[in-house]
């Protein structure tokens, strides 16, 4: 277990644990982000990671050099399993748990054993984490009430803190011409990039000929890149994680953005599209329906139909009055995760797994 | 047209599109077949423990020198991880037969 600290100087710290840090990933930029919002209310701490990628090792620490005393709080953002986590479970601080989701095992048996052992013993470990916490939270109502399945007597919601200005930087401008339909997600098989490849074929060849479809997002293995890759067809480029400026150029760039994913804890790509404009077609999963809401062109009925989801992207680029609408809605979304207000819940969840 | 109106409007167009066979039938997509608990064939297939040392690599910015250091290192100890990876099938190997021999039961 990783040192503790005396707390002789009486001031609570708050601290961010992560099973994993990377540089793109949604999780670490809430660690990030509720470090930030935290610190200016006077509840300083630092950012922690069991594993991290060498590329977001600067802004996050090791766990082994997490300095913890009684008293302090530790806010641990829970999307999978990673052993060193479990040891801080009993200590004399107190915990708080978010839950941002863990991807169903069954996505990934077949292709990554890391991931697939991480996220099986995640979801079978989240009742010992809720029954540790102090108070626990979800991202979204989906998220708390899996909270609340697995023991929680009561469930926060605390949503995604989406900064806007991070949004304002731009990078490189995606190459080529034509309509660009974009999926922002990493490339793993819970998103169903199958899917949505084969809702942009259909769109292409019955509905634009000129579509472009870029896939930004990091691969879950070199493996998986080249399977996705193997059913891309002309007009598809899949173009790894972008830095956020490459990825703003992109949203500014696109014409609609589409998702097929199967299971979404919230999806932070749906606020982005609506803080640039983006129309958005797509699956009502998990979480997403919460945060889309009446802004998103829903390809509603299971099994997903990509054809109907080609129709859905096909008015979202040409009809001018419906991207209007569109718009206006996806403005007033955004309201409802204004980042003050947001901000205010996460300062209303700290203080109370701090008092509760 | 409305965001009301776009659904029911796509759904319709591709129900008539479907029946002059210009989108093809509803399908599971290419994936489907390779999401799912895993049956025992699969875990027969996993058992045999072989670890490709091309997963070992930087993601750093130019990381090159470092994916060969990682890579060199795993020559140099080859004989250790042959002895971790007979261990472990051994292990995996004997849990597969055993659960054959229930199922068969």
């Amino acid at each position: 277990m990783p040192g503790l600290r005396s707390c002789a100087s009486g001031l609570t710290r708050v601290h961010q644990l992560l099973s994993a840090a990377g540089p793109y990933d949604a999780v670490s930029g809430q660690a990030l982000a509720w470090q930030r919002v935290l610190a200016q209310r006077g509840l300083a701490g630092d950012v922690h990671a069991v594993y991290r990628d060498p590329r977001a090792a600067g802004e996050i620490r090791p766990i082994e050099q997490l300095d913890a005393a009684a008293g302090d709080l530790l806010v641990l953002h829970y999307s999978a399993h990673a052993p060193r986590l479990r040891e801080l479970l009993d200590g004399p601080w107190r915990l708080a748990l978010v839950h941002h989701n863990i991807t169903p095992a069954r996505y990934l048996w077949h292709h990554g054993a890391f991931a697939a052992v991480a996220c099986a013993l995640g979801r079978r470990e989240l009742p010992r984490y809720v029954e540790a916490a102090d108070a626990v939270a979800g991202v979204s109502a989906f998220n708390a009430r899996e909270l609340e399945a697995a023991g929680a007597e009561q469930a926060d919601v605390v949503p995604i803190f989406l900064d806007p200005g991070r949004l304002s930087a731009r990078g490189r401008t995606p190459t080529g011409d034509g309509p660009l339909v974009l999926v922002v997600g990493r490339l793993v098989p819970n998103k169903r990039h199958d899917l949505a490849i084969e809702s942009f074929a259909l769109l292409r060849r019955e509905l634009e000929p000129r579509a472009r479809l870029l896939c930004v997002g990091e691969a879950l293995s070199g493996e998986y890149r080249e399977l996705v890759e193997g059913m891309a067809g002309e007009g598809v480029t899949l173009a790894g994680g972008l830095s956020q400026p490459d990825l703003n150029a992109a949203y500014a760039s696109a014409l609609v953005l589409l998702s097929a994913s199967e299971h979404e804890g919230f999806c932070v790509p749906l606020l982005e599209a609506f803080a640039f404009g983006v129309p958005v077609v797509a699956r009502p999963a998990g979480g997403m329906p919460e945060v889309g809401g009446d802004a998103v062109l829903w390809a509603g009925e299971e099994p997903f139909d990509p054809a109907v989801a080609a129709e859905l992207l096909h008015a979202a680029i040409s009809d001018s009055e419906l991207r209007a609408e569109l718009a206006d809605r996806g403005q007033a979304r955004l309201e409802e995760f204004a980042p003050e207000r947001v901000a205010e819940r996460i300062v209303a969840f700290a203080e109370r797994a701090l008092s509760g | 047209m409305r965001p009301e109106d776009a659904a029911e409007d796509a759904r319709a167009q591709a129900a008539r599109k479907r029946d002059e066979g210009r989108y093809p039938p509803v399908g599971p997509g290419a994936l489907e077949g390779s999401i799912g608990e895993p049956d025992l064939d699969d875990l027969e297939r996993w058992a045999r423990i072989h670890v490709d040392p091309a997963g070992a690599y930087s993601t750093r910015r130019l990381g090159a020198p470092v994916t060969g250091v990682k890579r060199l290192m795993l020559r140099l100890l080859r004989q250790q991880q042959l002895e971790l990876e007979a261990q472990q099938t051994r292990f995996n190997v004997a849990v597969v037969e055993h659960l054959r021999r229930l199922e068969r039961e």
